[in-house]
């Protein structure tokens, strides 16, 4: 096999395929824990899987496996053609912790080794918490939502400020907050500024990060990221890596979008809700 | 001469914070290390060997007066002494992964020169959380050395863990928690290996976790994430993977042949 060399973050020199993300090709579900011994079930369609990529099993030599990751360890499960589901037993996972998941399609030719012929574009997460549905809990965004309000601001509807013990401080201009409060208009116009400072304040102190105080507001910020958008800002999927800050506009973008584009109470966006709401 | 390990109770624990918590009283920032004098040590070693605050954990036993060079010592000796099928191979085990820091308490926590005081965090280094958040369970001196040789061969695990103990370093932040590719690529660690440890001194080369050319730190937050959407990273040779390097990595593969 002859490798290139050049890095290039968006040429996929090898002509992988991307295998979409679609319940109907492949589906997971934790069916029991028992102590850190999580039973998974996979369902899948081998046959749609490769058509969907266009690669006919007997021509290319491949085999369809599915990667799990977990805390850095990995266990690789092979799909066989001649199954729809499969149950597996992945060990070492303690509880809270996400399993990711990566469907590929990989050469399983000897003169073509290490070559992925088609792929997940992202690692699928599944959480691995036995105690129901996670959206029964908002244990991450209790108590942070703290508004002072304030006639200082210069003009500006909200200010965010990060104090010497790491407490995350939201002044709010008091005329708007007394008007609006309890408004759809307060959530729409307050929230994606919000998210930014907040996101800037973070990214900004992320060398303090690793050592927060779990009852500081700033904790709490980096786990709602992390818990209800997804977006964690440490650890083995952060989005935003202090070596390299030309990440941080971007990662501070992605939280906002992601944010706004959430649907929250109601399943609605906030902006969806002012608009529908009015 | 070993003895029974033991697991500490909830009265145990709330007695070793509370000499942790006095250390540090008038600190403010969680940036300044609080110290423990040699007094703090002779209070922690009653605790530990109390029936009041510890019960005996089954079938382990352990050296006390053993020393590590390093935290892959202090890996594979827990590795060799627990049961990996036990209640106490977990993280949330918090009586017993705490009950093991306060034992080795003076070798993962770093000393002046005199050796009259030790450098003191915070409790997640030392003491789990009751739930596991993938936000700290990484940062446990004594767990993480543990985790990683227990699910890595020593060649392997060599390569995140050939610091002191008492160091919990940028290796583990950039390096260990970057992308599952690059922590999961045997060809991949083989490599690094050879690129950032010298191997006469055994320590990493300098500036191997640098933001420049061809550092580590590029090597599994840039390079490895890129390979990953083309090459089955997992399976690729130590061969395959130094052919793949960039050009960027040319200056480390020389230092990595004299």
């Amino acid at each position: 096999m002859k490798f290139k060399k050049e890095i290039n973050q968006s040429f996929n020199f090898l002509g992988r395929k991307r295998i979409k993300q679609k319940e109907e090709l492949f589906s997971a579900k934790t069916l029991e824990r028992i102590d850190q011994d999580v039973k998974i079930q996979f369902n899948y369609d081998f046959n749609a899987i490769y058509s969907s990529v266009s690669i006919d099993p007997k021509i290319i030599n491949s085999e369809l496996v599915l990667d799990v990751f977990v805390l850095g360890n990995l266990t690789r499960i092979s799909l066989e053609k001649s199954q729809k589901s499969t149950n597996h037993i992945i060990s070492d996972v303690p509880n809270g912790s996400n399993l990711e998941l990566r469907l590929k399609i990989i050469s399983v030719d000897e003169n073509e080794p290490g070559r992925i012929f088609a792929a997940t574009a992202n690692k699928m997460s599944l959480k691995s918490k036995d105690d129901g549905d996670e959206n029964d809990s908002d244990s991450s965004s209790n108590g942070i939502l703290r508004f002072e309000q304030s006639d200082e601001l210069n003009g500006r509807l909200l200010h965010v400020d990060w104090s010497p013990n790491s407490e995350i401080e939201i002044r709010i201009d008091r005329i708007f907050y007394e008007k609006y409060n309890d408004k759809p208009l307060f959530r729409a116009a307050i929230y994606p500024d919000l998210i930014r400072s907040i996101a800037i304040q973070l990214i900004s102190h992320h060398d303090e990060l690793e050592e927060l105080d779990e009852s500081s507001t700033a904790y709490y910020w980096l786990k709602f990221f992390d818990d209800k958008l997804n977006l964690p800002l440490l650890g083995q999927d952060s989005i935003f890596h202090n070596s390299d800050i030309a990440e941080a506009p971007q990662a501070i973008d992605t939280i906002v979008e992601t944010f706004m584009a959430k649907q929250w109470h109601g399943e609605k966006t906030i902006l969806g809700e002012f608009l529908r709401g009015n | 001469m070993e003895i029974n390990a033991r697991i500490l109770n909830d009265d145990g624990l709330k007695a070793i914070k509370h000499i942790f918590d006095i250390a540090r009283s008038g600190i403010t920032s969680n940036k300044t290390a609080a110290k423990l004098k040699t007094p703090d040590f002779a209070q922690i070693s009653s605790i530990i060997y109390d029936d009041k605050f510890t019960t005996i954990a089954p079938d382990t036993m352990i050296d006390p007066n053993r020393t590590f060079s390093n935290r892959l010592e202090l890996g594979l000796y827990l590795n060799s002494i627990i049961d990996k099928k036990s209640s106490l191979s977990q993280y949330e085990n918090v009586g017993f992964w705490a009950w093991i820091s306060a034992l080795y308490l003076n070798q993962i926590l770093e000393p002046n020169k005199a050796k009259t005081e030790y450098k003191l965090w915070t409790d997640v280094r030392y003491i789990p959380l009751r739930e596991f958040t993938k936000l700290r369970w990484y940062r446990h001196l004594c767990y993480l050395p543990y985790h990683i040789c227990s699910r890595r061969p020593k060649a392997s695990a060599e390569f995140f863990l050939i610091m002191e103990p008492y160091k919990h370093s940028d290796n583990i932040e950039q390096l260990w928690t970057a992308d599952k590719d690059f922590t999961s690529s045997p060809g991949i660690i083989e490599v690094a290996k050879e690129l950032y440890i010298d191997k006469e001194s055994k320590n990493y080369r300098r500036n191997y976790l640098g933001k420049g050319a061809g550092s580590a730190r590029r090597l599994a937050t840039v390079i490895v994430k890129q390979w990953q959407m083309n090459y089955d990273v997992n399976m690729l040779s130590r061969d395959q993977v130094w052919e793949l390097l960039p050009k960027e990595f040319d200056g480390w593969k020389k230092l990595s042949t004299r």
